[in-house]
Order: structure tokens, then C-alpha cells, then sequence
């Protein structure tokens, strides 16, 4: 082994000079935990074939040694894993696109212990055992493991086959990067930057349209990266490639984003992008975005995506040292690297020859062009021949040979003899398929073309170009690229009303045809020799497979995916779909174009979920909603829950007691004394207008019309269906003006169910909705005393219990700050609810309670709030109430006076009038330090048969202090006419016997509302 | 993410400022008492729920907070033409596009 | 008064002590202090209105127009957002409800109800298209455009004021967020400008 500065493999396979590495700035990084070099402007693939590295992974259900196949995104193999450190570890990346940078750490995947030597590998040993469906078809008992989510596959085989067949693994801690997002609009995107999209994106821009060019590459450039001695319009191509960029930047309105990637095209011509800010970078510390998520908004979209090489289907093509023959003149050309030093050139095209003397003048002997077709075109072999290239025509492949690298490859000859060569690379060349996973995302429909066996774009697409060899000008020359690119970006200028100062007519890319470098279909192979040849390599799917699932009925290419797996996983079927159709038309005897071809989703390579999530991580996943008094609460130590978005105080403990021991205190203090208590997110709306009054007479199921100024309502809200959707409290503040509070979580959706109905239905009515639940903080200040704790506090307003009666409200000033005061109770005590402006809620909140304090009262939470509107049997919307019970089941007023309001036509409906609907009722268990369960079942029988109907559940479960016993509220079947009887509530540690009581558990005459 | 042209603003926003409303066009009795069970069940749950064009109610709630009536296509998703409520529902010819 | 009447309390800001961001990229202040109306009615009546308060509730949906003392957002057919220096509470509402009088029209105060942040700098198109799905550029979004829309999760209502400087209106519970979200969107674009090229 060669050990010198270069590290091991010491860059053997790397050129004396050429590619777009930057051979002054060595680059040192690690694969599997040994250290190579490469150099700047290397991928991870490039850097490792330079060191004669191939072996790079394990296959997915086989474990058979897998090398780099391709040189972009289609890299089916070489999925490694890169680790920054073990919270920054990204699994499955394509070897071909890691750009190398000192410290990079990439290992392998997919193996155990090494690449070298993998226990894996027996499953290859035992492939005939692993059909197509193999997994459905054995891992299905035995019964008595059950099924589902107990069986024996989610105990036993599943996590088994989980850690022996699959790819990287996805790190367990929370990944500590951090990823960026933005919106962005423009005239024209152009998708991919060789030379289609370049002469694309500038034709845009020259005729004024906003451009954003994207390419997943470090470079703008696409094949001419890869091209040293093309010529456009006269100009070598790198210089014409640096010009055509410096002309784009020049433009304010052009963006060209490189290493990015257009995953995926959404309605209205919305693309998502993520583009790769870090990962080619060593690290750059916390807080630098890695990635950022661009959603493009695009009036025209111009696609020159390109066209990617397929590989050939014969026994043996997955050994490492196989691979695309374009690649290989990718890593010569781009990166200065020889994939070997002998090859063999399998092919059905002539752009096969074409790579294949190229190589040989690069100083790669080339043992034998293997053509499986009969005869290739005249140039093509002319200028094999004069390379001294041997050409076998008409052959076919009987497999290959090496172990963790190919070493030679076995032919039958035309005239039926074979031969062996030796090779330490064979390069495939099978035609290149146009690449339209955004164009088909887009809805548009492509067509089977037998002349370039390929699928082609069918009809034009409104507000879509095609460019380059995406139109299927997949071997021609980079003029003929830059041509169509320029028309399409004229077309698009066209299409936007725009002028373009280019010369190229309309629609000219599209009715290109290719040169006759024409394409065979896959030769088929012999049925004895599919079980080795591999379609898909990702999912180790072989032509064998795909023939037992034909044979065994499926008929579908969607059916013949899921059972076989083919075009699956990260590559989505890059390099196999055609081949995979190919192959099934030839099982089935049904041409390509009948069989179509499956769906190509989004996003086109994986992205990872930071950059979909962006911003909106931690603190910033959800906006978290604090009332104004949130600072006072929290000095005064209390305990939050969510409510919706809020933050709600649940309770205040005192040094050393328990919630339990808080919330009893809590709720007896309100009950003897007084207890102060945030209810400022409730939502308020404020309805004004001259028909105010007649609008939420027509939206309550409560007389409004009739209120009189100065007086509020309990007022309950139906859909049109009859069920309760909300419950608050209108008050009258004038003729013309009304205060309705909602629910905490209802306010925005009681909100749009008013407008909806002010808008729509009853769009004569002169009345507007404000929300004002931020204007205004709410301190609810309940209990006797309550009248005490206030009055040396008001200004303007008159407490007095004849004046200010129970829903009665007013105007004046609290602490000299100008207020809202109702008198109104979710306790059942005597009770105020003070509204001042938010900015005076914590100041005012603080006084209050102060004041309470003086007389034994204390600040109370949401739990206490809970437990004693249950004493008292007052609903919580939502929790004792579930979007299908109407006012009638729950004891409130139906509204039978009025002529109409929102759901009383529902209400008469025969199903609504049934005695056996659910009812809201008490319970109280026989045992009183028993508390029940919310959501519990309720049976009539104490010990009911498995199926047995329950006829109703748990709703509210508390233990209440002033009753020194557990309450309960619950809906039962026909619940009302079941008073004093016993029902049951079976529980795993036993059944517990209830009794059916009144919901009002506590002062049911309300004689303390009115103290 | 659809882009949608509020009539109100007179312009195109995106998806995430709306909230869907339901099918358009159905429309509450001036008496509801007056209606029979079966007209009325109608009325709450009966929906034509066709594959191609339908009109349907859009909520700019995070807009300018009107409602709207689009006609969108239930497959393609395409919406063809946007109006306020109360306006007739315009027809719609697959291959021309929307005609008032 | 009664004897243990305190003064009245000092109005606490709806966000206080936000100055953040990158000057070269973009800097989040608080907004002044304001008065805030909505001011809802049919256009018959707000040309009627119009005249007799002074205010211009005329113009395009999604606007801002200034009067002395006041700015005038329309966010709806039908809806005007005022906003107005402090002092004005009094007076703004006085003149508007002498000049409705008795007819259709809804005035609600709304000052407590939000806050206010300015984002300014070079960069506060990038910063604020983090979180806005709205097109920024100047051509789109010129000075003076008002309309409501969303920031991430949270509403807004976002209004430039500049070519370089925007208003954005927040209900009072969702201030943190938008502060919170537009610091790190400062802080993004200015880590992304500073990346080797």
C-alpha cells in the first residue's frame, strides 16, 4: 500500500493535469475513518476514485460490495454518511454530489463490521430465497403473537430486517443546526445552469424579466464543466461559460443560486428550492444556516433540467468498477480522474464510441468496445477504430468477475464465441433519458418515444419552457443546447408579454430532432442469467424479480413498483425506470408507452426536514401567546398550562404544597372569601352598528334584541346544524354598541363564524366586528368580599348590589384606569370581571389581589376556575361539550320564543327530539375520595360483556374542597330521566358505582350569585 | 401553495392568508321554519362534491378579511375565476377558460 | 376618590427593549407609542365621514395615507386602520364619532390590542421574506402599501414606509414571536453575506 503525503491510494488514478480541480489547495478528509487527500473543487466520489477507491457501500437487501455508479444526483450506490458531529450527522448522501473540504468525515453504510468483510453479505448467498415480495409473502405469522401493532412482524422481524436491510440511520438527538427560508417572486425561473439554462436565463434577462437561475451544482455550467474542448458560437466553452455568467450577475434582476436544488414544483408555479449554504465548508459554528428553503413564486418556469445516463442491465453489471460511461468521462474531464486504467465499453449508443476514444487518448487502454447492438454509426466506429479500439458488435454480456472490484467481463459473441477480458472498469453507455420529474410534478404529460427510448415531454405546458437536452436533445451538439436555450428563454418572454432581444424562432427546441445516434431498447437477457443482472441497485431489484411479479399477476407499473421496490428509495428510480419498463414490456409483451410510467413525486433528491422546518423550530415553532399579566403571575410563582396557544396560570402553590393542596385552597378561598384571577384571553368581539342587536339576536340562541343597555346575557352559539360551537357573554354598552366575549380557543373561529354569516347570509345588516381580546385585560375578582376588595378601588361606578345587579355592567374607572366592569360569575359567587386596557392589565391585576389579600383572598388558576364552574355544573365548551350536542342536551334554553337564530331550525329536527340523545348530568361516585376519570366509559351494568354499548362518558372529573367530595360531570343517554339511579364506570382496577345527580352540585338555587 | 385573486384586493395572494368556507352558492331559507326535514338536511349536508368545476367559498382571514366565491377545478386545482359573494356564478368552458 | 385609591398605573408598552439586528443587514426597533382606531362603514358614509373629520378614507384597498397626526391604512373594502400620535386618543375618536353621529359606523379603539416594530436597513426585504409570502420588491410593494398578511404564524400588518424601512403591526400577544423571528432572520442573512464565496 502506498503511504506517502497524499495519503493511502496516494491520488494514483489522478490525471497529470486537466479538470476543474484546484490542484494548488489540497484537501484531507477522512472515508470510514481513513485519511485521503483530494483537492478542492473534488466530490467525495471524484476524491475516492482518484485514491482507487470504489468500494463504497453495501447493498440494501443483499449486501452485495457496490461502487460508484454515476457522477450527479442519480448516484444509485454510493450513499454515505457524513457526520460533523453526533448531533450533525446526515445519512444517505450521494457520494457524487459531498464536496470535499478539510475534515470532512464520511462513512459508509449499510454494513458489519466493514465494508470489507460484511456478515450482511450471507443474504446474497441466500438471494434466491429473497424473491420479489419476499417480505409480504413470510414474515406473516405465527398467530399467537397477534396482529398488527403486538404481531409477530412489529416485534420480532420488523426491527431485525430494520438494522439488516436499510440504509443510513438517522442520528437520535435533535439536530443543533440551524436552516434559513425564504420567499422569492420572479418573471422567469430557470431550472438547471448548463448551457440551455445560461442562454435561457439570459435571453430572459436581457428582455427585462426578474430571473432566478438554480443548479444543484458548486458551479453554474452543467455538461461544459465537464467539456474542455467545446466550442460555442466559436468561443471555447469555459470562456464562453465565465462570460454568460458575468453578464447575468451584472443584471440587478437576476439571482443565480448554485448548489441548489429545485426539489419540487407546486400549484401556481410555486417551486421549492433548498440551497446548500455549509455542508462544502468546514464548519462554521452555531447559527450559520446550512441549508436555506427558498418557496420560488414563478410566472414562467424554463426547465433545462438536462438528461440522465442509464445504465445497462446484464449479469454482473452491479461490481464495483461498473459503472456510466458518461460519468467516467465526467471524473476525466471535471475533476481530473480515471476511473481505470482498463475498461471495457458496453453500449447501445454511439456517444459509447465517442467516450471510449476519448479515454484512450486520456491513457485508459480500452480492451473492447462491447456494442449490444449489431452496428453503430460510421463516425462513432471510425473514430474508435482510428483509436485502436477492438469493436464487438451484436454481443451480449454473460457477466463479470472480481470481488469487491470488477476484474474482468465475460462476452458471447456474435459468431457465438466467448471471451474474457480483463477490466478494472467497464463503463456502461445506455442512453440518457430526459430528465422531467418537474415537468411531470407540474402535470405534464409525457410521452414514450421508441426513436430516443425515452419518455419525452407530449404537449407544450402553459407557463413552461423546456431547454436543452430535457427536450430530448440528449446527444447533440452544446450549439443546438445553447440554441434551444435561448429560445426558451425568448419563449418565456413571449409568454410574459415581454420582448426579447433574441433571434431565435419559437418553439425551434422543441421540434429539434436527435442526430442519429440512435438508441436501442435494452437488449434483453437471457432468463438464466436475470437473477444477477440488477435494475434497480439501490433497492436490489434484478430482472428476475421483475418477471415473478409479472408472472404472478401484476400488471400495473405502480403495482409492479410497490411489490418489487423498484425506482423506491433516495434515487427515486433515476438510473432504473426505464430500464425497469423496458424490461416489464418485454415480460409482458406490451409496448413501453401502454405500460407508462410511474409518478414522479417531489421533492427530486431528499431534503433534509431543518431546511423544511427553517425558522420554525423551538421558541419559533408556534407563536406562544402570554396574557399581560403573564409577569405578575410568574413572580407570584405560579404554574403554567397550555391552553391553545396560551399560557394560562393553572395554579399558585404556596411554599410546599401540592397542586392538589393548592387548587383546594385556591377554590375555598373564592368560596368564604375572594380569589383574583386572570381571564384575559378570552376572546372578546366588539359588535357596533345600528343592527348590532338585530345580527347577534340572529347568531345566539339568547334573546338579544330585548337586552337592555347596561346588561349582559350568557348567550350560546350553534352551527346551523343545532350543536353548541361556543358559549361567552353579550353585554349592551349602548343602543349600538355590544361587548361578547367567546371561549379562550373559540375566539378566532367564533370570530369567522360571525363574519361568515354577516358577509354572506345577512349582508344587509350594518353592524362590524372588532376583536379587541388583546385590548383588553381581565381580572376576575369572585367571592363574597368581592364587593369589598373593589369598592375603595372604583371611580364612576356604583357597586351597590340593587345597582350593579348580577349581568349587570358599566363604565368608570378601576385604579384610575378607565375599565369595563360586568358583574358576572363563572363561580356561582358574587363576581366582577374587570376589563382595562392591556397595558394596565398586570399593574391592575397586582392592586387587585393586594387588595384581596387583605381580607384572606388569593390569586386563583385555571384549575380552580375549573372546579368550581364544574360545582356549579357551568359547561366548558369543548370538554363537557363535543360538537354534537345541542343547548337541549346540555340543560340550556333552546330559544323556543324566538322566531329564528342560527341552528333553530335544527333543533326541530326528529333526530334532535329523541328522549335517548345524551344528556349532561351529575355523578357522584359512591365512594367520595374517589375521583373518576375524564373520558371514561359509563355501562348500566356492573359488570358488562366485552361489547357491551356505554352509554354515555366522563365529561369533568374533579375533587371539590367545599363539598369535601369528588364531583363529576358526564353525558348519558337519556341522562335526565335517570336521576338517583346507579350506572357503572368499569376501570381496569375495577368498576366504580356512580349515581346520577343534578349537574348543579353546589348552591343550586344560586342564591350567592346574588350576595 | 395556490395562489388565489381576492376580487376585493384585487390581486393575487397566496393560500396561507385564506381559509376554505365550504361549497358557494348554498344558500340559507329566509325562514328556515318554514322548510321541511328533507329540504332542510339538504341544506346542511347535501353537497354536489363534483370532479372538475366547483364553486366554493374562500375566507381572505388574513387579508382584508372578506369572503369570496371561486370557481376551482377539482382535479387540476386550477382556480378559473374569482368573484364576491352575491355575484352569479359565471360558467365556466373547459377549453376557453372562465366566461362572465 | 376613595382614601386607598393609588395613582393611576403607568401603561406598560406592549414590547419593550427590542433593539436588535445587524446594521448592514437590517434593525428592529420598537414602533412609537400610538393611538390605534378601527374604523369600519360602508363607502357612502366614509365619504361623508372623510369630509367631516379631516381624515382621507379614500384611496386603493391596501394603502396608507398620512394626515396630519394620523396615518390611515385601508385593509379592507370597508375597513380603515388608525393610527395616530398618543395625544390624539382623545380627540380622534371625539372628531370621528361627532362626525358619524348617529350613522353606520363602527369605531373601535384598538391601542392596547397591538404593538408596533420598525424593520429598516438594506437587507429588510431578504429579512422580512423569511416569514411573508408577499412579493417585497419596491416595483410590488411600494412605499405606502399597507395590507394585512402573515409573518410566519403570526398576522401582521405590514406597511413600508420607506424603500428601506417597514411598519409592521402586531396583535400585543404576538409581538415576542415576530421579534424573536425577525432577529433570526437578521441574524441568518447576515451569517449567509459573511460565507466565504
Amino acid at each position: 500500500m502506498i503511504e506517502d503525503d497524499k495519503g493511502p491510494g496516494g491520488n494514483r488514478f489522478r490525471t497529470a493535469s486537466g479538470g476543474r480541480i484546484d490542484r494548488s489547495q489540497p484537501v484531507r478528509f477522512t472515508f470510514d475513518g481513513r485519511a485521503y487527500q483530494g483537492y478542492a473543487g473534488d466530490t467525495l466520489a471524484s476524491a475516492l476514485l482518484a485514491n482507487g477507491v470504489h468500494l463504497v457501500g453495501r447493498s440494501f437487501k443483499y449486501h452485495r460490495p457496490r461502487g460508484i455508479v454515476a457522477a450527479g444526483p442519480e448516484e444509485p450506490n454510493a450513499l454515505v454518511t457524513v457526520r460533523r458531529d453526533w448531533r450533525r450527522t446526515t445519512p444517505n448522501l450521494r457520494a457524487t454530489e459531498v464536496e470535499i473540504h478539510d475534515g470532512l468525515d464520511a462513512v459508509s453504510q449499510n454494513r458489519f463490521p466493514s465494508l470489507r468483510f460484511d456478515f450482511g453479505a450471507l443474504n446474497d448467498r441466500l438471494s434466491p430465497l429473497f424473491p420479489a415480495g419476499f417480505y409480504y409473502k413470510t414474515f406473516m405469522g405465527p398467530e399467537r403473537f397477534g396482529r398488527g401493532a403486538s404481531g409477530a412482524w412489529a416485534r420480532i422481524y420488523e426491527p431485525v430486517i430494520r438494522r439488516m436491510a436499510g440504509l443510513g440511520r438517522a442520528p437520535v438527538d435533535g439536530d443543533t443546526d440551524s436552516y434559513a427560508s425564504r420567499h422569492a417572486h420572479c418573471d422567469v425561473l430557470v431550472v438547471g445552469a448548463g448551457p440551455a439554462g445560461l442562454a435561457a436565463a439570459l435571453a430572459a434577462a436581457e428582455g427585462g424579466a426578474r430571473v432566478m437561475l438554480a443548479d444543484e451544482q458548486a458551479e453554474a455550467g452543467g455538461s461544459l464543466l465537464g467539456a474542455p474542448d467545446v466550442m460555442i458560437g466559436g468561443e471555447p466553452a469555459a470562456d464562453w461559460r465565465e462570460g454568460a455568467l458575468a453578464r447575468l450577475m451584472s443584471f440587478e434582476t437576476v439571482t443565480v443560486l448554485t448548489r441548489t436544488t429545485v426539489f419540487g414544483a407546486y400549484p401556481d408555479h410555486l417551486f421549492g428550492l433548498v440551497e446548500r449554504l455549509t455542508d462544502h465548508l468546514p464548519d462554521q459554528g452555531r447559527g450559520v444556516p446550512r441549508e436555506r428553503l427558498w418557496q420560488v413564486r414563478a410566472r414562467h418556469v424554463v426547465l433545462a433540467t438536462g438528461a440522465l445516463e442509464r445504465p445497462l442491465v446484464f449479469p454482473g453489471n452491479d461490481r464495483p468498477g461498473v459503472m456510466l460511461a458518461g460519468a467516467a468521462a465526467t471524473y476525466l474531464h471535471r475533476y481530473g480522474v480515471l476511473v481505470g486504467t482498463r475498461s471495457v465499453v458496453v453500449t447501445t449508443t454511439d456517444s459509447g464510441y465517442r467516450i471510449a476514444a476519448d479515454l484512450a487518448e486520456h491513457g485508459v487502454r480500452i480492451e473492447a468496445i462491447a456494442d449490444l447492438r449489431g452496428r453503430a454509426g460510421e463516425a462513432a466506429e471510425a473514430a474508435a477504430r482510428a483509436a485502436g479500439i477492438p469493436i464487438h458488435g451484436g454481443v451480449s454480456v454473460l457477466g463479470t468477475g472480481g470481488r469487491l472490484r470488477v476484474s474482468s467481463i465475460r462476452l458471447a459473441l456474435r459468431d457465438g464465441r466467448r471471451e474474457r477480458l480483463e477490466a478494472d472498469s467497464v463503463l456502461m453507455s445506455g442512453g440518457r433519458s430526459p430528465t422531467l420529474h418537474l415537468f411531470s410534478q407540474l402535470r405534464g404529460r409525457l410521452v414514450w418515444d421508441a426513436r430516443h427510448h425515452a419518455f419525452l415531454a407530449q404537449d407544450p405546458l402553459g407557463g413552461v419552457s423546456l431547454a436543452g437536452a430535457a427536450t430530448g436533445l440528449v446527444e447533440a451538439p452544446v450549439d443546438d443546447a445553447f440554441e434551444s436555450g435561448t429560445a426558451a428563454g425568448v419563449q418565456a418572454l413571449a409568454a410574459l408579454g415581454m420582448s426579447g432581444v433574441g433571434t431565435v424562432a419559437l418553439g425551434a427546441s422543441m421540434q429539434s430532432l436527435p442526430p442519429a445516434d440512435s438508441v436501442v431498447p435494452v437488449a434483453p437477457v437471457a432468463r438464466h442469467l436475470e437473477a444477477a443482472s440488477f435494475i434497480d441497485f439501490q433497492n436490489d431489484v434484478t430482472a428476475k424479480d421483475l418477471r415473478l411479479a409479472a408472472q404472478e399477476g401484476f400488471r400495473s407499473i405502480e403495482h409492479i413498483k410497490r411489490y418489487t421496490t423498484t425506482g423506491m428509495a433516495t434515487d427515486q428510480g433515476k438510473t432504473s425506470n426505464v430500464n425497469a419498463l423496458s424490461h416489464v414490456s418485454g415480460v409482458l409483451g406490451r409496448p413501453v408507452g401502454d405500460i407508462g410510467h410511474t409518478t414522479f413525486r417531489a421533492p427530486y433528491t431528499p431534503v433534509t426536514f431543518g431546511a423544511l422546518a427553517a425558522e420554525c423550530r423551538g421558541t419559533l415553532f408556534d407563536p406562544v401567546r402570554l396574557t399581560p399579566i403573564d409577569p405578575a403571575a410568574r413572580e407570584r410563582g405560579a404554574i403554567f398550562e397550555a391552553v391553545g396557544p396560551w399560557q394560562r396560570a393553572r395554579y399558585f402553590p404556596k411554599p410546599g404544597e401540592t397542586m392538589h393542596q393548592a387548587v383546594a385552597r385556591e377554590c375555598l378561598a373564592v368560596r368564604t372569601s375572594v380569589g383574583v384571577f386572570d381571564a384575559s384571553t378570552l376572546g372578546k368581539i366588539e359588535v357596533v352598528g345600528p343592527d348590532a342587536a338585530t345580527f347577534l339576536d340572529r347568531m345566539y340562541v339568547n334573546a338579544i334584541a330585548s337586552l337592555p343597555v347596561g346588561r349582559s346575557r350568557y348567550a350560546i352559539l350553534l352551527n346551523e346544524a343545532g350543536f353548541v360551537i361556543d358559549d361567552g357573554i353579550v353585554s349592551r354598552l349602548s343602543d349600538v354598541r355590544f361587548h361578547v366575549t367567546t371561549t379562550t380557543t373559540g375566539a378566532a373561529r367564533v370570530l369567522a363564524h360571525m363574519e361568515d354569516y354577516l358577509q354572506t347570509e345577512f349582508p344587509e345588516l350594518r353592524c362590524w366586528l372588532t376583536s379587541v381580546t388583546e385590548q383588553w385585560a381581565v381580572v376576575a375578582v369572585q367571592g363574597p368580599r368581592a364587593r369589598a376588595v373593589l369598592a375603595p378601588l372604583v371611580e364612576d361606578v356604583d357597586l351597590a348590589p340593587d345597582v350593579l345587579v348580577h349581568m349587570a355592567q358599566t363604565e368608570g374607572r378601576v385604579l384610575g384606569v378607565p375599565a369595563r366592569v360586568f358583574r358576572v360569575s363563572f363561580t356561582g359567587e358574587l363576581g366582577y370581571e374587570i376589563n382595562v386596557p392591556a397595558g394596565y392589565g398586570r399593574a391592575v391585576w397586582s392592586a387587585l389581589l393586594s387588595a384581596a389579600e387583605r381580607v384572606g383572598g388569593t390569586a386563583y388558576g385555571t384549575e380552580a376556575m375549573h372546579v368550581l364552574r364544574a360545582e356549579k355544573g357551568y359547561i366548558i365548551v369543548g370538554q363537557d361539550s363535543d360538537g354534537t350536542l345541542t343547548p337541549r342536551d346540555l340543560g340550556l334554553p333552546v330559544g323556543e320564543r324566538k322566531a329564528d337564530f342560527v341552528g333553530k331550525r335544527s333543533l326541530s329536527r326528529s333526530d334532535m327530539l329523541v328522549t335517548d340523545r345524551p344528556q349532561l348530568v351529575g355523578l357522584e361516585t359512591e365512594d367520595g375520595r374517589v375521583v373518576l376519570e375524564e373520558g371514561a366509559q359509563i355501562t348500566r351494568d356492573s359488570a358488562p360483556a366485552v361489547g357491551t354499548h356505554a352509554v354515555g362518558h366522563v365529561t369533568s372529573a374533579y375533587h371539590s374542597a367545599v363539598l369535601g367530595r369528588s364531583i363529576a360531570l358526564a353525558v348519558i343517554e337519556g341522562g335526565r330521566a335517570h336521576l338517583g339511579e346507579t350506572f357503572h364506570v368499569p376501570m381496569p382496577s375495577g368498576v366504580i358505582r356512580v349515581k346520577v345527580v343534578s349537574p348543579a352540585f353546589y348552591d343550586p338555587k344560586g342564591g350567592r350569585l346574588h350576595g | 401553495m395556490l395562489q388565489i385573486r381576492c376580487p376585493w384586493c384585487g390581486e393575487d395572494r397566496p393560500e396561507i392568508e385564506f381559509r376554505y368556507a365550504g361549497e358557494a352558492h348554498v344558500v340559507r331559507a329566509r325562514l328556515p321554519a318554514d322548510e321541511s326535514d328533507a329540504a332542510w338536511a339538504e341544506y346542511l349536508y347535501l353537497r354536489t362534491n363534483p370532479k372538475g368545476w366547483h364553486a366554493e367559498r374562500w375566507h381572505h382571514v388574513h387579508g382584508c378579511g372578506r369572503f369570496l366565491n371561486a370557481i376551482r377545478h377539482t382535479v387540476t386545482d386550477r382556480i378559473a375565476v374569482t368573484y364576491k359573494p352575491g355575484e352569479p356564478r359565471p360558467t365556466i368552458d373547459d377549453q376557453q377558460g372562465p366566461t362572465p | 376618590m376613595a382614601e386607598e385609591m393609588a395613582d393611576m398605573p403607568e401603561p406598560e408598552r406592549a414590547l419593550a427593549g427590542i433593539a436588535a439586528g445587524v446594521a448592514s443587514v437590517a434593525l428592529i426597533e420598537n414602533g412609537p407609542a400610538a393611538a390605534r382606531i378601527v374604523l369600519r362603514c360602508r363607502p357612502d358614509v366614509a365619504s361623508l365621514l372623510g369630509a367631516a373629520s379631516g381624515l382621507d378614507l379614500g384611496g386603493r384597498i391596501n394603502t396608507a395615507r398620512l394626515a396630519p397626526g394620523c396615518a390611515v391604512l385601508k385593509l379592507g373594502p370597508d375597513e380603515w386602520l388608525l393610527i395616530a400620535e398618543p395625544e390624539a386618543d382623545p380627540w380622534l375618536g371625539a372628531r370621528l364619532g361627532a362626525a358619524a353621529g348617529a350613522g353606520a359606523v363602527s369605531i373601535v379603539d384598538v391601542s392596547h390590542a397591538r404593538g408596533s416594530l420598525v424593520v429598516a436597513g438594506p437587507s429588510v426585504e431578504a429579512v422580512l421574506a423569511a416569514g411573508i409570502a408577499l412579493p417585497l420588491t419596491i416595483d410590488r410593494f411600494p412605499v405606502d402599501r399597507a395590507t394585512r398578511t402573515l409573518l410566519g404564524k403570526s398576522e401582521v400588518v405590514l406597511w413600508r414606509r420607506a424603500p428601506d424601512r417597514f411598519h409592521v403591526e402586531v396583535g400585543r400577544s404576538f409581538l415576542p414571536y415576530v421579534a424573536e423571528f425577525l432577529s433570526l432572520a437578521i441574524a441568518h442573512e447576515a451569517a449567509i453575506a459573511a460565507l466565504p464565496r
